[in-house]
């Protein structure tokens, strides 16, 4: 924050100061202003705590249960690419354990800086920008077409779940509806990018992992620009998805830990360790969505349908 | 006149249903005829991260946030996310947590690990501490979703704002069909604080 107040006072001409007592970075917490306020001589003590903060383990937050983002990130991860990023929901998968995104500047950015990594060539395996609707349709279009123009050999991933889903789930010009909630013309995605030249557009289900692999693989290889389409919907908004959910096997879980670094918060670590002194897997059913991403990846298949779902009463 | 704002934070971890909690609260306290403000958290309730619902009440509140070491009573939903928070809450406060250990994988692949028993370095802190195993007793009354009134039913007691009160912004917030099934949480909440020692704030 810009000391708006004090410049403003000295520019008409009165002695004061302030913003030397407070950052111009970051939210300004109680804590923060009382530090401020006691620098400044108004009062004798911090309002703080006489507890220490205790030394915890992280809990970062990660893609929603059932998130179709999940199956897209799984696949570049196990391909090692280079993930140009933009702003949605889907920058969670710059933290671990994924962690499968390389850049995140500003809104459309990331077709921009994949057509410039790939343009340097450092990046052996290939560079995948990694884009939501609403983002392509505010700021993505115009860095297509520039890869058109430009012959860029570079896969453009549209990360399609039909709501502005990270601000709360607002419409987009290819929702079909207005902001109002009014119907109107809905723009077809795969449509608009074939007229700006884009050779192939292609269908993904994000719940498929291994054919989202084969199908970034293949666009991957051709040359020129190509855009995967993916259509799952969020899990959240419009509506809340909730199919049958997920439950471990205990005894079939060998503690592999391949379903915990797909980052479902669903998933979760037992108290209960394989002979090796592993953790093993536990998911919750109140938060399981039935998405069958990690049943997929599961190689000691332990990973099953619960037999009966959870009855609330 | 005497402007006695209490502050109570909620924190728990997402999906737990941490944000409810602190509307029926507010709730509460609105029918009470106090002044409510409320902050929050919102992106992380359903991400798995951490969630934290500020909420002060009284004669006249002025801000939303609690200052570190100002929380009255602390509500938490899973035991080691109690003592994540331990610093905003005052000398003396009460805290009533779930023995819930809700152990992300990085809390066993990580350098930090999750804590053997965060109930008990909870008590070295404090000497009013609620301990319930809230997820058995939910399911037990019939939905483990009932976790969040639960705990409101435990501190209610000490709170003063009235139980009918309490049972008004329940059905006001409470989805219909849910209900009369969070009243029986909320009324097992308050028999189980009975056993405690505390006083009332």
């Amino acid at each position: 924050m810009e000391p708006y107040y004090e410049e403003t006072i000295k520019a008409a001409g009165i002695s004061v100061e302030g913003k030397k007592y407070f950052s111009n970075l970051g939210e300004l917490s109680p804590y923060k202003v009382s530090i401020g306020l006691k620098e400044a001589g108004f009062i004798d003590k911090v309002i703080g705590s006489e507890f220490e903060p205790e030394d915890l383990f992280p809990r970062p937050p990660v893609l929603c249960p059932g998130c179709p983002h999940r199956g897209v990130f799984m696949a570049l991860k196990k391909l090692g690419v280079a993930v140009t990023g933009d702003i949605g929901c889907y920058t969670l998968a710059v933290l671990p354990p994924l962690s499968i995104m390389d850049t995140c500047i500003c809104m459309g950015a990331s077709i921009g800086g994949a057509i410039g990594l790939e343009k340097v060539g450092s990046h052996e395996k290939g560079v995948v920008a990694a884009i939501g609707d609403s983002t392509f349709l505010h700021s993505g279009i115009t860095g297509l077409l520039d890869a058109v123009y430009n012959k860029s050999n570079i896969t453009v991933i549209i990360l399609d779940n039909r709501v502005t889903a990270m601000t709360g789930g607002q419409n987009h010009p290819a929702t079909g509806y207005t902001l109002m909630g009014e119907e109107t013309k809905q723009v077809d995605l795969a449509e608009l990018c074939k007229a700006l030249g884009v050779e192939s557009v292609r269908k993904a289900d994000a719940y498929d992992y291994k054919g989202t692999l084969e199908i970034i693989k293949e666009e991957m290889k051709r040359p020129g620009p190509s855009v995967i389409l993916t259509d799952r919907p969020c899990v959240l908004m419009p509506k809340r998805i909730m199919d049958r959910p997920y439950t471990v096997i205990s005894d079939l879980c060998n503690g592999c830990s391949a379903c915990f670094r797909i980052g479902c918060p669903a998933i979760m670590t037992s108290e209960e360790l394989t002979k090796r002194k592993r953790p093993k897997a536990i998911i919750d059913p109140l938060l399981c969505t039935g998405c069958t991403l990690c049943a997929q990846i599961c190689k000691p298949e332990a990973i099953v349908l619960v037999e009966e779902p959870v009855k609330v009463k | 006149m005497d402007n006695k704002v209490t502050n109570v934070l909620i924190v728990g971890v997402g999906g737990q249903g941490v944000l409810l909690a602190s509307e029926v609260l507010s709730e509460t306290a609105i029918q009470a005829g106090l002044d409510v403000k409320k902050s929050e958290v919102h992106g992380m309730s359903q991400r798995g991260g951490v969630v934290t619902s500020h909420v002060k009440f009284g004669q006249k509140v002025y801000s939303p946030i609690i200052p570190y070491g100002q929380a009255d009573v602390l509500i938490s939903f899973e035991q080691a996310e109690a003592l994540r928070a331990i610093d905003w809450v005052k000398k003396g406060g009460l805290i009533a947590t779930s023995t819930t250990r809700l152990i992300p994988p990085i809390a066993t692949s990580g350098k930090i690990k999750y804590p053997d028993d965060p109930i008990s370095d909870l008590k070295k802190k404090f000497g009013d501490v609620i301990a319930i195993d809230a997820d058995a007793i939910a399911i037990e009354l019939g939905n483990p979703r009932l976790v969040n009134i639960l705990l409101l039913g435990v501190i209610s007691e000490r709170l003063n704002l009235g139980t009918e009160t309490w049972q008004k912004a329940i059905k006001m917030r409470v989805k219909a069909k849910f209900v009369d099934l969070n009243l029986k949480a909320f009324a097992k909440g308050r028999e189980l604080a009975e056993e405690s020692v505390g006083t009332p704030l």
